[in-house]
Formats: C-alpha cells, structure tokens, sequence
C-alpha cells in the first residue's frame, strides 16, 4: 500500500538525486516504495509497463495497447464456475463409492450456503483440540502466571510498595508454543470427490489456528493463507475462485512441492513447523523431483503428515505411484474424508 | 551528523572494506537522508549485519547491538529496574516516613533506571549512534508490534518515567533471515534492501579486499566454486562469510592453488551440515571439472 507518506519521500529523495540515468531513477523508486523481496522482483516490470503505458497515451498514436489484454483476461478470468464444478459436479461417476464413504463427501443435492455451518464449527472444534494436543512445549516467551514460574521482580516490587517487605509474589511462566503449520492441499480433478470437506477443512486450518500458511496445488502451487482469512465461508469462496485458477486440473506434486521448497521453503520449512499434505497422491508429473522434495521436507520439518481422503476405504492399499513414493517419508499417514474420519486424526496425532 | 551524499556512500562503505553494489548505496543513502530504519533481508551470511558495523565506522559513531531471539521482551530491549537496589532502598527508607507516592518518586527514578539497547540508542546525546536489531524473524510478532512506536515516532514510553523522546535519531538497521514473515506495519516503517549472495566479480572483489596477500589464482578458483556449490541443492547453502573464512583457511595453508585433496580435507570450512556434505562430495568430481580443479598427482 502507498501512502501519502510515501510520496511525500519520494519526492524529497527526487529532489535531491540529480538523475542523469532511467535506472537510478528506477532503483530510487523500488528502493523507497518496495517492501519485499516479491515487491522488488516484481518491480522492473510494473515500472517499464508503466512508463509504455504513458509514453503509449502521450503521444497520441496509439491507443492503450489491446495486445496484453487478451492474456490478463485469460489469467484472471473468474474461475467460479470451475471452482463449483469442482465442488459439486463430478457425482454420477462417483456415486457408489460416495455412498460408501459416508456423508462428509460431496452430493449433488448439497447447497453451499445452508450446509457448511455446522460442520465447520466442528471442524474448528476439532482442530482447536489438535492445536492443543501439539501445543505441548514450553517457548522461551514469559507471560504472568499464577503460581509457577520465575518471580516477577517488576510485579513484587509494585505490590509491596507500600509495605517494603515481600509479602505478595508475582511469577511469570514460559508460555506454551504452539508449532507453525504449513497445509498443502490437492484440488485437482482426482480430489473432487471430497472438494466440499477439503475446503472446509482449510478454512477451519485457517481460521481457527494462529501461525499457519496455507497452499493449493493441481497442475501449479497457490498460496491461499490471505484468501481464506475471513469470517464468511462464501467470501472465501468466491476469493478463492477469483484468485486461483486450475482447479479440476491435473496434478505435479513434486513440481508444486518443489516450488514450495524454492519459493517459501527457507522461511517455512524448519524444526518448528508441521507439514500437513492433503491429497490421493495421483500424480502425473516428475516422481523422482516429488521423493526429492519429499525426502528434503521430511529433513526440514518437525512432523510430516499426510491426509489422503481414498484411505477412508476398508480395503485401501497406497498403490497410485505419488503415494508408493511419498510414503517412506511420511510421519503420520490418515485417512480423512469426513468429520468423523477427521477426528481419528486427533488420537493419532 | 552530517549526512553523505549518494556518490560518496559507495567510498565510504569500501573504506571499512564494505564491497557494496549501486543498490545497497542507495538503499543506505536513502536510509540516511529519510532518516528511516533499513530492512536488510537475504541468505545467511551475505553481510547483513556486516552493513551495520560499516555504517558505524564509517560515521564514525558507536554501534548499539539488540540480538533477537524467541521470548526477547521489553526488560531485555528496552530497559528494567533495577530491582534489587529498589529493595535495598526501600529497606533503608522503612524508617523515614515516606509516603507511598515519595517513595515511588524515589525507586522509579533514573537512578534506579537500567538502559538497555533500545533505550540507549534513544537517548545517547551527540552523534547518533547505530543501532542494529539483529535476526528480528527470531522474535515474536509482539516484539515486532512493540517496536513500531519506536521507529515511527521515535519515542519511547516508560509507565513510570512517562514519554522519553530521541536526542538524536540512530541509524537503525534490522536485519531478517526470513525464517518467518515480517508484518506490512513493521515493512512500511523500514526501506527494504535485499542481498543476495554474491556474483563472481562481487565475491572475488571481496575475498581481494579481506585478505589481500592471498594468491589472485587461488581467489578466482574459490569464487568459481563456490559459485558452483550454490547451484546444488543445499540445506544449508553457503554464504560470503564461508567464502571468506575457506579463503583466509588457505591463505594460512600457504596453498596457491586448489586441488581435490584440499578441497576434500577443508570441505568442512564450506559445509556446515552432514547431508549436504554428502551431496557434496558425490558432485565432486563434476565440480572439480567445472572449475578445472586437478588432483595434486595429475
């Protein structure tokens, strides 16, 4: 975002830079208004299309460029309409075994706005439980506590004040840490079947646990942390739609993972975190990169765990070649596809 | 403190041996001139704190450090009372007849103040110091939050004393190695600058700069290939700061040139974990034909 702020300094700094060269002008821009690494990579471009744009309208001769527009549209087109599809439209080839799975995966006659509320909140119930469960050590953060712990000097001193001798004891505890999540969820056509749970359980991820970064993945990987963080369901939803193309496409999971790894792996990959993989493990892409992004992630992680929604069945055996590959790697492996199922998950974990 | 122009951040930096590159002076530069905090983001060992302590010789001011780290508060950064010497007082003025609020006067009073980093950096009269709040990803977010007022407004309120505002206000540095995501408020305070590790030219500059008597042959093999190391898939990839250690380790080692069986026996000076040593020594052999390394006996 920028501010009044911003353009009142950048014009301080123009005027006190005598710019002779376009690329000092380029780099004072992007070293006053960037704010991230992103932010700079992405600058060069935006300022170049910029300055097009304006040489393009100043000299009259052509009119905005329609060159360009045809693959924005094509990049931003809403996908609402692949994002339901992927949600309900998938149900005559997948009727018996949704019948045996229970109610938790998708039906036809399912409405969107009247059906999610409840599950959620459960779902939230859940999750908050598991966040305890995990939240099992003790950070170096001290916080006020009641009867263990460090005394608290600062406190005691203010208490006795009055008196000058110890009377009333203050202590202050190591707070307890919960781990950092990372959750990567499959949305591509083999996952349909369960897209009304899995969607469900992202935003319940999302929204009821502090310190957790969210990604879908099909063909490409999408970050979703942001989108999914509101309180409506629907507004989610329809975010989602916008923002992330692909869904109902096919699946690279080691070429998403290894994304994962290049783009964010430095900052989220480490001792404290929880990796949490949603997916059937059908892949059609490079299986040597996903056992390298695999093996490198169990390396990085505190705990791998992967939820695939087929493993619900009785007589499930891991035999799609993603999954025969993944597993040697895996800490925790679950079958989840519905609410119940979901709350195995907690003993286990 | 007089603040240096554009062209001149660049002679200033390489006088404290600093190599620097047209986007870090800039970024210094506008640091200074804005008088805002710089951000310095990027890979271990690139020189993130290393701009700090040029910046202070340089400027020729102290250098106030704050090193983060996960449950780092207000006491550890800001200031604390000194709790003891307040128990001691208000034993010894248990007979006088102090009321309470004299006797708050007295105990939360300068005299009982201890100053820590930040605290310092606020105060400090004269030339303004340096201040580098080092590894901020290693604190938490409510660090971060606490922070904010500071580097904004320059000011910092203590319940007891009241609004303590900045002398002079300090050159501040805070560098990240994005272990974690930096909040959008903290971001907008700060001028963002991001090293990356060095290209060849760069990093051979510096390890020329840092250790001038080493072999000019040796210098180039090093750079070649540690530039090719960085290509593998690490864990741990190695920064300038391994280049310069592995550099000055071979010039002690009188060694002129590299060959397999040094670079095999001081891999250790590079590789600081077992797996990416492994990974490493199975890609040798490539390496060593990529940067045209011989074995001794060849």
């Amino acid at each position: 975002m920028i501010g009044s702020k911003e353009e009142l300094e950048m014009f301080t700094v123009l005027g006190k830079i005598p710019f002779r060269e376009v690329e000092t002008f380029q780099r004072t821009l992007s070293q006053l208004l960037c704010r991230s690494r992103a932010h700079q990579l992405a600058f060069p471009e935006l300022f170049e299309e910029f300055w097009q744009e304006l040489f393009i309208s100043f000299n009259a001769k052509v009119k905005l460029s329609k060159n360009k527009s045809p693959d924005n549209t094509v990049k931003r087109a809403p996908s609402l309409a692949a994002l339901k599809n992927w949600l309900y439209n998938h149900q005559t080839s997948h009727t018996e075994e949704a019948a045996f799975l229970g109610r938790g995966v998708n039906s036809a006659n399912q409405d969107l706005s009247h059906y999610h509320a409840q599950q959620i909140d459960e779902l939230v119930r859940i999750v908050n439980q598991m966040a305890r469960n995990w939240a099992a050590k003790r950070g170096r953060r001290k916080i006020p506590s009641k009867s263990r712990g460090q005394v608290d000097l600062r406190q005691v001193i203010r208490k006795n004040l009055s008196t000058g001798e110890l009377i009333n004891i203050s202590f202050r505890d190591n707070k307890i840490q919960k781990p950092r999540l990372v959750l990567v969820c499959d949305v591509s056509k083999s996952m349909e079947l369960f897209s009304n749970f899995t969607v469900q359980l992202l935003y319940a991820f999302q929204n009821s646990y502090r310190s957790i970064e969210t990604f879908v993945f099909g063909p490409e990987l999408y970050r979703v942390t942001e989108l999914l963080k509101h309180q409506s369901f629907k507004h989610v939803l329809n975010q989602l739609s916008d923002q992330v193309p692909g869904w109902s496409g096919g699946t690279r999971i080691g070429h998403c993972l290894n994304e994962l790894i290049q783009d964010y792996g430095g900052r989220l990959l480490h001792g404290k975190v929880i990796f949490l993989m949603i997916s059937d493990g059908w892949d059609t892409g490079d299986i040597e990169l996903l056992e390298q992004s695999m093996k490198y992630i169990k390396r990085r992680v505190k705990k791998l765990i992967w939820l695939n929604p087929q493993a619900g069945k009785p007589d499930f055996q891991p035999q799609v070649q993603g999954m025969v590959t993944a597993l040697p790697y895996i800490d925790i492996f679950h079958g989840v596809h519905d609410v119940e199922s979901f709350k195995n998950l907690r003993s286990k974990v | 403190m007089k603040k240096p122009t554009l062209s001149k951040i660049s002679d200033l930096l390489l006088k404290q041996g600093y190599i620097s590159d047209e986007t870090i002076a800039m970024s210094v530069y506008l640091s200074t001139t804005l008088e805002k905090p710089l951000l310095v983001e990027g890979p271990a060992g690139v020189g993130k704190t290393e701009i700090a302590k040029v910046l202070a010789g340089a400027f020729q001011t102290d250098l106030i450090r704050l090193q983060c780290y996960e449950g780092l508060d207000a006491s550890h950064s800001l200031y604390e009372w000194n709790y003891q010497k307040q128990l001691l007082h208000l034993k010894m003025a248990e007979t006088e007849n102090q009321t309470l609020a004299e006797k708050e006067k007295t105990i939360f009073s300068d005299e009982f103040l201890l100053k820590r980093p930040l605290l310092q950096a606020i105060t400090r009269k004269g030339q303004p110091p340096v201040l580098l709040i080092d590894e901020i990803d290693r604190a938490d977010e409510e660090f971060e939050s606490f922070l904010l007022e500071i580097l904004s407004d320059w000011q910092i309120s203590i319940p007891e004393l009241g609004t303590i505002y900045a002398e002079e206000i300090p050159q501040v540095v805070i560098t990240s190695n994005r272990t974690r995501e930096l909040s959008d408020a903290l971001r907008r305070r700060c001028l963002y600058l991001w090293i990356d590790y060095p290209d060849v030219e760069k990093e051979l500059a510096i390890i020329m700069s840092k250790n001038p008597e080493i072999n000019q042959q040796l210098a180039r093999q090093i750079t070649d290939f540690m530039q090719e190391v960085r290509k593998l898939r690490l864990d741990k990839i190695p920064g300038t700061a391994e280049t310069l250690d592995w550099a000055r380790a071979l010039a002690a080692l009188h060694i002129d040139h590299l060959n397999k069986e040094v670079v095999s026996q001081t891999l250790g000076l590079v590789i600081k974990d077992w797996q990416d040593t492994r990974h490493l020594q199975d890609s040798l052999s490539e390496l060593f034909q990529k940067v045209g390394v011989t074995s001794k006996l060849d």
